[in-house]
């Protein structure tokens, strides 16, 4: 019986949406050069603000996201003021919103706002289309927050590769100089860059309180904006490849709370754990790449052995949490060399005379 | 149609334009020629609007103008390839282009772009095509990608500084005819190189700066290679110091044999070099920054991998050199660059002078310095090449080039050294400071030391060398003994890039 | 040349600058106590007795010291050589579950044995954990920053699964471990009060770090690597190998700093969460004492004070201990922001006097 069934890509696809928002967001924002450590800060505020918006405008699920939208370009507003405006080192300020949002959220949360709570929303039902096998559910039947959010992540894809604002800000990134010189102000690309992030990240963080849950709770985000910078990585730092790092660390999170349930895990697991090991196998002996061929081959053997052994392994559910994380690292680990982050990323732009 | 008159532009109590004129004419390619620091680039800043001129005007078909940004030079059709690429790498051409020309920001016709990126190229034989990234292009490529970013914006004077820096001999083949073919349609270029040859190859006339000042203008039809060399480097006065005659039983200290290193972005690859210095000789290394100075420095110290050839220190082979082998061994460096290698900026006078000290135990005591012996050591050090405004824990950023100068070498030739690579020692010095700097090197020299001096000032090489050689793109085009049977010409002939006779 | 009056002043402006800031935001947290419409005074007076009310607290106080002041100290050589680690958290608490660990099962050892094999246990857990990322940068040139702060991430889910699986206590009831070994834990310095002998190290340590930096040969040799990589090269630095030292020595510190935070605690089991940011805010510290070995005593001294307050200040006052934690925050960025306009300042105040 495999997991890998309707249930977990439904699953999937609705834990997907508000990562992919987030992380969407940080992609436009690193490739103009500005790295946002922060993020689980702005998705934190976003989830807070909008919940607290969408009660007091009487539950009002398009309200809640607009005030989380809002929320987080405001304490995007302060990361960009200090890093962009004054040249603050980026990853101090970063830790700093974090501990702002952090405290803000929670003073608020425990002096006013301990127990508001919301309808959430529903799953829409897209007519006719809701109605086909298996893709029904799966693709026509998820909210209508899911649907926004891919609007947003093609728009994103449009503007940055089909549009001259786009030229702007991969400029920004990677040669900030040219940008400069053709006569762009490229403080005002980034900031604009660090706010979009914040909104973006405010609103899936909205997404996350008022969307899915309705209420607020402490640490409701759970390291979903670390998340979000993690697939913004291993997407390569563009929108189509973040949609599949966003995709696979959905997939595994839903396949865990599924496994959960199940006991162990079943053999189609193994199978791609072993395709995996394969993979990097292969790919490191044509590189001479040593490290990874032992790790890919160790890799295939294990999973090869278990498969045929039937044995039932019992996997920690913190494994699956931070499977995301480690294969980040074993992508920057093995193909750093095609992992070319935005070449300014980090880096204040200062006109040279 | 551009006239810069009397221009002028004083940086403190440097004077980097002095009254300067340029006229260049409809049509023409208009040389500017002259050494490193006579004033072309600040003359060209001014003309691009990022520089304001202290005094004097530019004048336009004509009209005077003010020219207060880059922008509003390129509206008045003033274009500049600077040396180093205003390109986006991770962009491609086309889109590279678009970043240039007016526009809303949230549309995009990169249709029309390549198009006419394609017709451009198809016109002047370019083979730029539009699609292509900037990382995957050729530098010559990418230059030619500066130039129809220009040619997009309908400039109409074409400003070119030092193009030839990045082109091979064979692009540089393919260059002039595509000047040349530029200016029939009217436009003008404006074309700054050093090196005559080019000129010759490619300008109509041109004008020669030094120092500051403009000399003098000449159509290349009606002038020769030695009237140009004069007005660019002017009669030497260095009289060359009472040279002793080095014994014939001199050892060789160093010596360097058929070396040759690869060639990459940014490094010249050195071919086939072999040069010797002997124990009291002085060999000098004439030739403009980056024709392979820094890679010969950087192969005798272990720093760069050799293709073929050899190293001999004393007549032993080197092998597994690294830099502080190389002091072990009696060799002293003073690089050229002292902000990228020599010193670190941010730390203070006693730091910089002790980290080559960090073994020495009359100053170290179980790992630590001992802070009476330091101060002692640090005193003298400052003291004996008189480094000005100088308390220990001053930061090197607070002083003065030329106090920093001489603090390194304060810090590589207060010891017992044997060999001495000296590039650009004096650069940036006031002549007093520069005097004692030779005085130094005139003194290892004495005491039976070897030096390689690394210079771009014909001046000082002429003063200390016994021999001088001439690099030029990574090889040694000649070599000339710096005795009775010296040709000055000669030198300067083969500096500006000719061969040896 | 700058004058000796511009020097002083220009001290003055970069000392005075962050404490300003930091004035106005413990005013700002003031502010927000009184409009959530308790008493400002009482807050004020809450934090105090928290942190200071008795002998007990102010033991509490300084022992929270600890953890920051070595992480800082761990920030202070990594930076020296210009590395931007932030892995501390999952530093701290890799050394806190091998110094745990230590203290479960060797057991029967003498003391005088025990604690400090757990120390070093604790030391090279830290050193392991930051190793791979340092390895990725001296090889693959990765940046620091991002694997760091993944390995903090995957060390969170390593310590939730530890203390709920194989160093689960015995009756399996709470997420956490059974009682560590009274051998292996640091002794009281005052019986009944929290101030542990790993203070004196703490403090022997900073004296330590502060003389290395400042008066060997292998502290310059780190200096100058940070200062300019490249003309260390030529002067017969190995830049590299200097940066791969000074990380590994920084993972070193922060497991010592999870070391302290297991074995030096009154609770004597280990959880999930007892890294408790002190992975974050040592970085904080270090940065707020501008990489100063000696000022790190009291940022941490103020951090400490706030932090062990806002226990008393939920409790007493009523108002949300994250108010504290809003301070912090405020703190950070403000003096971030405000150092660099101090120098900007400064920078103009001498080109001024120039002319």
């Amino acid at each position: 019986m495999t997991p890998f069934d309707e249930a977990w890509l439904v699953a999937t696809i609705a834990i997907m949406a508000p990562l992919l928002l987030a992380a969407t967001g940080e992609v436009v924002s690193q490739k103009s050069g500005v790295l946002n450590v922060g993020l689980e800060g702005f998705m934190l505020t976003g989830a807070f603000f909008g919940l607290l918006g969408a009660a007091s405008l009487d539950g009002s699920i398009a309200g809640g996201l607009f005030v989380g939208v809002v929320a987080g370009m405001a304490i995007a507003a302060i990361m960009a003021t200090a890093t962009v405006a004054f040249q603050a080192d980026q990853v101090v300020i970063g830790v700093g919103i974090n501990l702002l949002a952090l405290g803000v959220t929670g003073f608020l949360f425990d002096e006013v706002a301990s127990d508001i709570a919301i309808t959430q929303l529903h799953s829409a039902s897209i007519p006719f289309l809701s109605d086909l096998p298996f893709v029904g559910s799966v693709l026509f039947s998820q909210k209508v927050t899911v649907y926004i959010v891919l609007v947003i992540v093609s728009a994103v894809w449009w503007c940055l590769y089909r549009t001259k604002l786009g030229i702007t800000i991969r400029g920004s990134g990677d040669y900030p100089s040219a940008v400069d010189t053709a006569g762009y102000n490229v403080t005002r690309v980034r900031f604009f860059c660090v706010l979009f992030a914040g909104a973006a990240a405010g609103g899936a963080g909205a997404m996350l309180s008022v969307a899915e849950v309705g209420i607020f709770q402490d640490g409701m985000v759970n390291g979903r904006g670390f998340l979000a910078l993690a697939a913004v990585i291993l997407g390569r730092w563009h929108p189509f490849g973040v949609l599949a790092a966003v995709a696979l660390f959905a997939g595994a999170d839903a396949l865990q709370l599924r496994l959960q349930a199940q006991g162990s895990i079943s053999a189609s697991v193994w199978f791609i754990t072993l395709s995996v090991g394969g993979f990097l196998a292969l790919s490191g002996i044509r590189k001479k790449a040593i490290l990874q061929a032992i790790f890919g081959g160790s890799l295939f053997i294990a999973s090869l052995t278990v498969l045929l052994i039937g044995l039932q392994v019992i996997v920690p559910f913190q494994l699956w949490r931070a499977l995301p994380f480690l294969l980040t690292l074993i992508v920057l680990l093995f193909f750093s060399s095609s992992v070319k982050a935005p070449a300014y990323l980090t880096v204040h732009f200062r006109r040279k005379q | 149609m551009l006239k810069m008159n009397g221009i002028s532009k004083s940086f403190g109590r440097l004077h980097a334009n002095e009254n300067v004129d340029l006229i260049v004419e409809y049509g023409e390619i208009h040389g500017l020629l002259g050494e490193n620091g006579a004033g072309k680039s600040t003359l060209m800043n001014i003309l691009f609007g990022l520089l304001q001129p202290d005094s004097g005007t530019i004048e336009v078909d004509g009209k005077i103008v003010k020219i207060n940004s880059p922008k509003e030079a390129l509206e008045l059709g003033i274009g500049m390839v600077h040396q180093h690429f205003q390109l986006v790498p991770t962009l491609t051409v086309a889109e590279n282009l678009t970043l240039t020309t007016p526009g809303p920001m949230l549309q995009l016709d990169l249709q029309k772009i390549s198009d006419y990126i394609s017709e451009i190229s198809q016109k002047y034989d370019l083979e730029v095509n539009p699609s292509a990234r900037i990382s995957d292009l050729s530098v010559g490529q990418q230059q030619r990608v500066e130039i129809i970013k220009l040619l997009f914006r309908n400039a109409k004077i074409i400003v070119l500084d030092e193009p030839t820096a990045v082109l091979t001999p064979s692009e540089w083949q393919r260059f002039t005819p595509f000047l040349k073919r530029l200016t029939e349609e009217g436009r003008s270029i404006v074309f700054i190189s050093h090196k005559l040859d080019e000129q010759f190859d490619a300008s109509n006339s041109c004008t020669v700066l030094r120092h500051g000042k403009s000399i003098g203008t000449r159509v290349m039809a009606e002038t020769d290679k030695d009237d140009l060399v004069e007005m660019m480097v002017g009669k030497t006065l260095a009289v060359a110091e009472v040279r002793q005659t080095i014994a014939s039983d001199a050892e060789t200290l160093l010596k360097m044999s058929h070396v040759s290193t690869r060639s990459a972005i940014g490094r010249v690859g050195l071919q086939d070099i072999s040069l010797n210095v002997k124990s009291g000789e002085i060999l000098g290394i004439a030739g403009v920054d980056g024709n392979g100075q820094d890679e010969i420095v950087d192969v005798l110290l272990g720093l760069l991998d050799m293709l073929s050839g050899n190293v001999e220190l004393r007549g032993v082979c080197s092998t597994a050199m690294s830099p502080s082998k190389w002091r072990e061994l009696g060799g002293a460096l003073v690089t050229a660059d002292r902000h990228t290698t020599g010193v670190a900026l941010q730390l203070d006078l006693a730091d910089n002078l002790l980290v080559t000290e960090r073994h020495n135990p009359e100053l170290v005591r179980l790992g630590a310095f001992s802070k009476a012996a330091v101060e002692r050591h640090v005193t003298d050090q400052l003291n004996s090449f008189d480094v000005r405004g100088a308390q220990p824990n001053v930061t090197m950023a607070q002083l003065s080039g030329g106090n920093q100068q001489k603090l390194v070498l304060a810090r590589e030739m207060n010891r017992e050294i044997d060999i001495l690579i000296a590039a650009q020692p004096i650069r940036g010095l006031d002549i007093g400071a520069a005097q004692t700097v030779h005085d130094r090197i005139l003194q290892h020299r004495n005491n039976g030391g070897a030096t390689i001096l690394i210079s771009t000032e014909l001046d000082e090489l002429i003063k200390l060398s016994d021999r001088i050689v001439v690099l030029s793109g990574g090889c040694i085009v000649g070599q000339i003994n710096n005795d009775e049977s010296f040709n000055f010409d000669e030198l300067a002939g083969l500096m500006a890039g000719g061969n040896a006779t | 040349m700058i004058s000796r009056r511009h020097q002083i002043s220009s001290q003055v402006v970069s000392v005075s600058a962050p404490l300003l800031i930091v004035f106005l935001a413990l005013a700002m947290g003031l502010l927000a106590v009184l409009l959530a419409g308790k008493s400002p005074v009482d807050a004020v007076e809450a934090i105090y007795k928290g942190a200071f009310g008795n002998t007990r607290s102010i033991s509490s106080t300084i022992s929270r010291m600890v953890p920051m002041c070595l992480v800082a100290l761990g920030w202070i050589i990594a930076f020296s050589t210009k590395r931007v680690s932030i892995g501390f958290e999952g530093q701290i608490i890799a050394g806190g579950a091998a110094a745990a660990y230590v203290g479960l099962t060797l057991n029967g050892l003498p003391a005088f044995v025990h604690l400090p094999l757990a120390l070093i246990a604790a030391v090279l857990a830290g050193g392991f954990w930051v190793a791979l990322p340092t390895f990725m940068w001296a090889r693959r040139g990765v940046h620091e920053i991002i694997t760091t702060l993944l390995m903090n991430l995957i060390a969170l889910e390593m310590i939730s699964w530890l203390v709920r699986g194989p160093l689960q206590e015995a009756s399996g009831t709470f997420a956490r471990t059974d009682p560590i070994s009274a051998n292996s834990t640091w002794p009281t310095i005052i019986d009944g009060t929290r101030l542990h002998w790993d203070a004196l190290m703490v403090l022997v340590l900073i004296v330590t770090v502060a003389y290395v930096l400042k008066k060997t040969t292998f502290g310059l040799a780190l200096r100058f690597v940070g200062a300019n990589p490249v003309a260390a090269c030529y002067q017969g630095l190995n830049s590299t190998r200097i940066s791969v030292g000074a990380l590994l020595a920084s993972g070193g510190f922060a497991g010592l700093a999870g070391s302290s935070l297991i074995l030096a605690q009154p609770t004597s089991t280990m959880s999930a969460t007892f890294s408790g940011g002190y992975g974050y805010e040592g970085i904080v510290v270090a940065l707020l004492a501008r990489n100063n070995p000696y000022a790190v005593i009291p940022v941490a001294f103020l951090f400490a004070t706030l932090r062990q307050g806002s226990g008393l200040l939920e409790a007493k006052v009523g108002v949300s201990s994250a108010i504290v934690t809003v301070i912090m925050g405020v703190i950070v960025i403000g003096v971030s922001v405000g150092v660099l306009l101090a120098e900007k300042f400064n920078k103009q105040q001498i080109a001024e006097a120039a002319k």
